[in-house]
């Protein structure tokens, strides 16, 4: 790796290439998960690793991991878009999330979600704001650490430590209101 | 450790990313406290949700296929644009230096006056530059004036707005110089220049219109595997062009060793069905599918 990068650093396209094919997976479903929109992901995709090529001259091995480099510009890129958007609809054909069309009985049973909590955890996530989504998304997706969190976001550790507890706050708050306009339904049947 | 402060450093506590002394407090608080405690137990739950969650739906996704290509052809289009902005500024320099700005706009043709008006700011930016150049041009530049200058090419272009005609790529050497001239995202001209002679030698299209896609499709539909997902209601998303450039040495009659060129188009035609996209790649010369590439995760 430490190779790879030094020949990326020098201007080797093969070697940009390579890095590119390793992590473009990464940045590419990070993005997703950040913006909530596959043409944007893709878009934060190209723009990614055009300033990884342009701005090779920047990253300096002593100082972090190409990978945390590589996050803060994607959550830079993310984050841009994220905020240029409008207001988030609920609807799922809009923001093109539709339930995955998986064989439930082929999972292991870990993966195993209830298709209501499914959608209104991304229906919460979807209202949190630019601030506050990334973290959950670093912490609950790339598993990353506070510490390297706070290296990507260049924010200290006790920032990190109060957005992603505002962030799980928001998101529980919403699946109990949620939870409360069933029961009203339910109620309402009767 | 009170209520509220151990609701604070609950997720941290769950994380793993508290002090051994914070964990210590958090424990010893829920050891004793109900509330806190369902608190915890609920928090967790939540977290464990949303990775599942998170997880899932990343899986759900992959990188369009032509990422690589796309990001590539950026690259190359972004230097070559410096190369011929600053080789036909240097070139144009030249020629006004030679016969004078007015003599210079009624020589070429009208239509390349468009050409030089979208360069006139890159020339006073970049002025400092190109003056070298004005003692010898560059190849590059040179090949796409001789390209711009051929009458097949101009035909070629002439329903095309100038303004919208990139050139994306120049390469080879002085007998077979290819420019490739691009109007996004449907059209490709591959022009073979001989710099030693100052002419296009051939001139190569491919127009992705109406009746090309069609054509295309009906290629692309006999293939088993493209029926099978056009079956289970897979449409097709959009149209690439790709070209491939071939160079061969062959040996003539009398010993000498020359270069042939050929060029080939294949298209890149996406197909998605559902969330997944599949790439199929025709062949327009065999007249057949040569791959189709499923998503990977």
């Amino acid at each position: 790796m430490a190779d790879l990068i030094e020949k990326w650093q020098t201007g080797d396209m093969s070697a940009f290439e390579a890095l590119f094919q390793q992590y473009k997976g990464l940045v590419f479903k990070s993005a997703i998960l950040m913006t909530g929109n596959r043409e944007e992901a893709e878009d934060v995709l190209q723009e990614v690793f055009m300033t990884v090529l342009k701005a090779r001259h920047t990253f300096d091995a002593s100082k972090g991991k190409f990978s945390t480099w590589l996050y803060r510009i994607t959550v830079n890129q993310s984050i841009d878009r994220y905020r240029k958007k409008q207001p988030v609809s609920l609807s799922f054909e809009e923001i093109n999330l539709d339930f995955p069309t998986v064989n439930y009985r082929e999972l292991p049973e870990e993966a195993l979600v209830s298709k209501w909590e499914y959608e209104r955890l991304i229906e919460a996530m979807n209202l949190l704001d630019s601030k506050h989504r990334p973290v959950l998304v670093l912490r609950y997706f790339n598993d990353l650490s506070y510490k390297e969190i706070a290296e990507v976001l260049d924010i200290p550790v006790g920032t990190v430590k109060s957005r992603i507890h505002n962030a799980l706050r928001s998101l529980r708050e919403q699946m109990s209101l949620a939870m409360t306009d069933v029961n009203m339904e339910g109620g309402k049947n009767l | 450790m009170n209520c509220k402060d151990a609701e604070k450093l609950i997720a941290a506590f769950l994380d793993g990313e508290l002090t051994d002394k914070e964990q210590d407090l958090v424990r010893e608080h829920i050891a004793t406290c109900q509330r806190c405690r369902e608190k915890v137990e609920a928090l967790a739950r939540t977290q464990n949700s949303l990775r599942r969650v998170l997880k899932l739906e990343a899986t759900k996704y992959i990188p369009s296929p032509n990422a690589w290509r796309r990001l590539r052809q950026r690259i190359t289009k972004e230097e070559q644009l410096e190369v011929t902005t600053q080789g036909l500024a240097g070139s144009i320099l030249k020629a006004i230096k030679s016969i004078g700005m007015g003599r210079l706009i009624s020589r070429r043709p009208s239509w390349k006056a468009v050409l030089i008006s979208m360069l006139a700011l890159a020339l006073v930016v970049s002025l400092a530059v190109t003056i070298p150049l004005l003692f010898g041009q560059d190849p590059k530049a040179l090949a796409a004036d001789i390209t711009f200058d051929s009458p097949e090419v101009q035909a070629a272009l002439s329903d095309k707005k100038l303004e919208e005609v990139q050139v994306t790529d120049v390469f080879g050497d002085s007998e077979h110089t290819l420019v490739v001239l691009r109007v996004v995202p449907d059209y490709v001209l591959i022009a073979d220049v001989n710099l030693e002679i100052k002419e296009v030698m051939q001139v190569h299209v491919l127009e992705l219109n109406y009746e090309k896609k069609q054509e295309i499709f009906d290629i692309a539909k006999v293939d088993p595997r493209v029926q099978g997902l056009l079956e289970q209601g897979a449409y097709i998303s959009s149209f690439y062009p790709v070209y491939i450039v071939n160079f061969e040495e062959i040996v003539g009659p009398d010993g000498e060793i020359y270069r042939e060129v050929s060029v080939e188009f294949i298209v890149d035609m996406r197909m998605e069905l559902g969330e997944k996209e599949y790439l199929v790649v025709v062949d327009l010369t065999r007249g057949e599918v040569v791959q189709l590439i499923e998503p990977t995760n």
